[in-house]
């Protein structure tokens, strides 16, 4: 049964489309023109203005990408919260134990993952297929599939920092923190970039450098930055239930109602 | 089966206030119990308590004889109807109401549109809960209490907000229900409500359980 939820899920996404074709318009306009380059090559820097063993990545250019990845997590931002804080009395008295309904929020998030991110990587693999003039190899693939799992796990990564700060302190201060961290650390890849640090400590200290220039090196970068956001994944789906398990419901909203 | 739980000595601390005093009480299936009180003295908490959204700081709280630990399963069906409490405003009532129903897939589509039907209400009625009037919200969420038929239901003033033609339905809709035999746990401001339906009543005060002899009683 699809439910009013599943639909209004469904439409939100959707609304990827749009928004991938206003933010790169240019792309559209460009598909005319040509290349020899890989396909591969062709998407990555579209996404990300850089490229396999380029050591440059275009700033604007992967703010202006990111734009479609932050509407999905803007939409996903209070994927837990709100379960918790409006609904909590009539959602938690039929669901076996929290366990189920995390574990429910969590499949679906994934999925929903999958779906989005699959959307906007689809859009422009579609332009780079017809931009390029080489044919597609196992490396194009390979390539993809790295990219497609880095993102969907840096938009959970985003969407459970977002949530489990809202928990603490509210939806506004969770999406505001979560961006300014974003925007410092990709600040921060940016002065790297420039000053020609790549080492593995600046990696693991600053989370947008596996994003964006993690695939200006090597393969085993790209495995380190998948695995990376899998580990960050992780440890906030281990704090958020950890927060729940015992947390007592509806009172906060309600503390004149006792 | 005849459902019973028993609540012993349940005390709970919020922000250093004491909610709840060593309540103690036990309640059977087909009966209505009411909880009288002024507002903070606790009712509202002690039915989160019993729907397990929150947990005791000490006590012992059994359904069916089993002690219940705080996270796990409660044995019983339940719906509750909290004071405040929200709904899926951007939705409309019935798929508001089969959004939660898909969470357990025990009752059909029909059954639903009978329980919208029952307070009232058009289940064809497409508007947002959001342009609802109050009584329209509380009589929707009276439905979502009683839609998969509980073994224990827990309502927090259920006829606030609702004109007496719906206070009269509300009423009879509680009494179906203990016939059918839930257990039924009320908490209301208004007396009348609580000396027409109830069995059993317990008075709160400062977080501690007092029963109350009805009138016929004393």
């Amino acid at each position: 049964m699809i439910t009013a939820e599943m639909k209004q899920k469904i439409r939100g996404v959707a609304g990827i489309i749009p928004i991938v074709f206003l933010w790169r318009y240019d792309l559209v306009i460009e598909m005319k023109t040509q290349t020899n380059a890989p396909v591969a090559t062709v998407i990555l820097s579209h996404l990300f203005g850089g490229s396999y063993a380029r050591e440059k990545m275009d700033y604007t250019v992967s703010v202006l990408n990111l734009i479609a990845i932050i509407y999905l997590t803007l939409l996903f931002s209070q994927y837990f919260v709100k379960d918790i804080q409006e609904s909590c009395e009539y959602l938690f008295t039929r669901y076996k134990n929290r366990m189920t309904w995390y574990l429910k929020k969590l499949m679906g998030l994934f999925v929903w993952g999958l779906i989005g991110i699959g959307i906007i990587l689809f859009m422009y693999t579609v332009n780079a297929m017809v931009e390029s003039s080489a044919s597609i190899t196992f490396g194009d693939v390979k390539m993809f599939i790295c990219v497609y799992v880095m993102l969907v796990f840096f938009f959970l990564m985003s969407v459970l920092a977002i949530n489990y700060i809202a928990l603490y302190k509210g939806i506004v201060v969770g999406i505001v923190g979560y961006y300014c961290v974003v925007f410092f650390s990709s600040t921060l890849t940016l002065v790297a970039q420039k000053n020609g640090i790549n080492q593995a400590w600046f990696h693991i200290l600053n989370p947008m450098s596996n994003i964006y220039i993690g695939w200006n090196f090597t393969n085993i970068h790209v495995i380190e930055g998948i695995l990376y956001f899998i580990v960050l994944c992780s440890v906030l789906t281990g704090c958020i239930w950890m927060k729940i398990r015992k947390m007592d419901l509806g009172i906060h909203q309600n503390k004149e109602n006792i | 089966m005849k459902h019973v739980i028993e609540v012993e000595k349940i005390s709970k601390t919020l922000n250093e206030n004491s909610i709840l005093q060593d309540v103690t009480f036990s309640i059977e299936a087909g009966k209505i119990y009411g909880f009288v009180g002024k507002n903070g003295s606790g009712k509202t908490m002690l039915f989160r308590i019993l729907a397990g959204l929150v947990d005791k700081d000490s006590g012992s709280l059994k359904y069916d004889g089993e002690e219940h630990i705080f996270g796990k399963q409660i044995p019983l069906r339940m719906g509750v109807l909290i004071e405040n409490a929200g709904m899926y405003p951007e939705f409309s009532a019935i798929e508001n109401l089969k959004l939660l129903a898909s969470i357990n897939k025990r009752i059909t589509t029909k059954e639903i549109e009978e329980s919208i039907r029952a307070v009232g209400l058009d289940p064809k009625d497409k508007r947002k809960i959001q342009k609802y009037s109050l009584g329209m919200k509380q009589r929707i969420t009276f439905a979502q209490a009683i839609m998969e038929k509980p073994d224990l239901l827990l309502l927090d003033e259920p006829t606030n907000a609702l004109d007496k033609e719906g206070v009269v339905l509300i009423r009879q809709r509680i009494k179906e229900q203990k016939d059918r035999g839930c257990i039924v746990c009320l908490a209301s401001h208004n007396r009348e409500d609580i000396d027409t339906l109830c069995d059993e009543i317990y008075q709160i005060e400062d977080g501690i359980l007092y029963p109350e002899r009805k009138d016929n009683e004393k």
